[in-house]
C-alpha cells in the first residue's frame, strides 16, 4: 500500500487501512514509547492512544512532513504527557509516603548496591543509565532516545524535532557530556561501594 | 618503565568515554584513550562500567511488546469505531468543511464591510450635525464663548 492510499483509507476509515497501519507501524511506535517511558505495558497502552489520534487527526495531516515523521512527533509528545502525568503522580506519592514516613525505608531499599546478585546490578545500572537520561532537558533527552535508542539519523530527527541539523548535532553531543559526567560520578560511588 | 598516570590524561577519558564506545575516535586519539587505560587502573575500570552500562542501550532495544499487542488493538480500534468515538473524514468533510469556513469569511468580511460604512455614515452625520449647530449659532448671532473643543481655554 502506498503512503497516499494508506493516508486515504485512513481518512475513509477504511479496515484494510486501519490494519495495515497497525500491522507496520505500532511496533515501531511502541519501541519508541518504551525508550521514553521505561515500561513495556504503558508503551504498548501509548500505542495504542497513538493509532487512535492518527485516525482522529488524519484529516488534518498536512502532507509537508512524511507520515513517519508525523507519527513520530505525535509518539513522541504522547510519551512526555504520559511522563508528566506520572512525574505529579510521584510527587503526590512520595509526599503521601512522607506523611507516612515511609520514604527513607524505600529509598535506601532501591539505591542499596549489592555486588554479589549479577541481575540485581543489572537492574541498579539500568536504574541508574535511565535516572540519568531523564535528568537530561527535554530537547536533549528527545533527541538523545531518538538517535541512541531509535538509532534515526540527525536529518530524520532534524525533521521529527523542526530543527536544524546542527541543532540536533549540538543537542546530542551535550547529552553526551552530560551523561558521561552523570555516569562517572555514580562509577565513584560505585567504586566506593566495591572497596 | 610505565609513564605515570596524570589528571589530564584521566579528564580525556571522562571525555571520550562515548566517542571510544562508539567507535568514533580518530586513530590517532583512539591510541591516546587505549595508552592510557594501560598505566591507569581507575579509568580501565571507568570504561568497563561504562560498557556495561552501554550494553543497557543493547538490551532495551532487543526487549520486544507484547505478540497480542496487534489483534487487541484492532479490537480496541473497532470498537472505538462502532461506538463513534471516532470522527470520520468523509469526503463531504473534506470539501464542505472548507467551503462552509470560506462561506463564514466571506460573510464575515461583508458584515464587517457593512458596519465599517454604518460607522462612517454616522460619522458623517455628526459632521453635519456640527455645522448645522454652526450655522444656526451664526444665524441666532450667538457668539462662539466656549465651543465644543473648549478652545478658550486653550489661549495663553
Ligand atoms: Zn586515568
Amino acid at each position: 500500500m502506498t503512503e497516499h492510499a494508506l493516508i486515504d483509507g485512513l481518512i475513509t476509515q477504511n479496515k484494510d487501512a486501519i490494519q495495515y497501519l497497525v500491522h507496520h507501524y505500532q511496533k515501531n511506535v511502541i519501541k519508541t514509547a518504551y525508550y521514553f517511558v521505561d515500561n513495556m505495558q504503558d508503551a504498548e497502552d501509548l500505542s495504542q492512544d497513538v493509532l487512535l489520534e492518527i485516525l482522529r487527526s488524519i484529516g488534518r495531516y498536512k502532507k509537508e512532513s512524511s507520515l513517519n515523521t508525523w507519527i513520530y512527533r505525535i509518539t513522541v509528545n504522547k510519551s512526555l504527557d504520559h511522563l508528566r502525568r506520572q512525574k505529579r503522580r510521584n510527587i503526590f506519592q512520595t509526599l503521601e509516603s512522607f506523611l507516612q514516613g515511609t520514604t527513607h525505608e524505600k529509598i535506601g531499599k532501591n539505591l542499596e548496591p549489592s555486588v554479589t546478585d549479577t541481575t540485581h546490578e543489572d537492574k541498579e545500572k539500568k536504574k541508574i543509565l535511565d535516572i540519568a537520561v531523564n535528568s537530561l532537558p527535554e530537547n536533549q533527552r528527545i533527541a538523545f532516545i531518538l538517535n541512541k535508542y531509535d538509532e534515526l539519523t540527525y536529518k530524520e530527527i532534524a525533521e521529527i524535532m523542526n530543527l536544524s541539523i546542527s541543532s540536533i548535532e549540538s543537542l546530542i553531543h551535550r547529552a553526551k557530556m552530560k551523561l558521561q559526567n552523570k555516569l562517572v560520578n555514580y562509577f565513584s560511588e560505585y567504586a566506593k561501594g566495591i572497596k | 618503565m610505565q609513564k605515570a598516570s596524570n589528571k589530564l590524561d584521566c579528564d580525556f577519558i571522562r571525555d571520550n568515554l562515548f566517542s571510544y564506545q562508539e567507535n568514533k575516535l580518530s586513530g590517532e586519539k583512539k591510541q591516546m584513550f587505549e595508552d592510557h587505560l594501560l598505566i591507569c587502573h581507575k579509568c580501565t575500570q571507568l570504561v568497563q562500567y561504562f560498557k556495561s552500562i552501554s550494553k543497557i542501550f543493547e538490551a532495551k532495544r532487543s526487549d520486544e511488546p507484547n505478540p497480542f499487542i496487534e489483534t487487541r488493538t484492532i479490537q480496541r480500534i473497532e470498537a472505538e469505531l462502532k461506538h463513534g468515538n471516532i470522527p470520520a473524514f468523509t469526503f463531504s468533510h473534506r470539501i464542505f468543511q472548507p467551503l462552509l469556513v470560506s462561506i463564514i469569511i466571506f460573510v464575515a468580511s461583508l458584515i464587517g464591510f457593512s458596519l465599517g460604512k454604518e460607522v462612517d455614515k454616522e460619522i458623517s452625520i455628526n459632521l453635519l450635525r456640527q455645522n448645522d449647530i454652526q450655522t444656526m449659532k451664526s444665524d441666532l448671532y450667538i457668539t462662539d464663548f466656549m465651543d465644543e473643543n473648549n478652545t478658550i481655554f486653550n489661549n495663553h
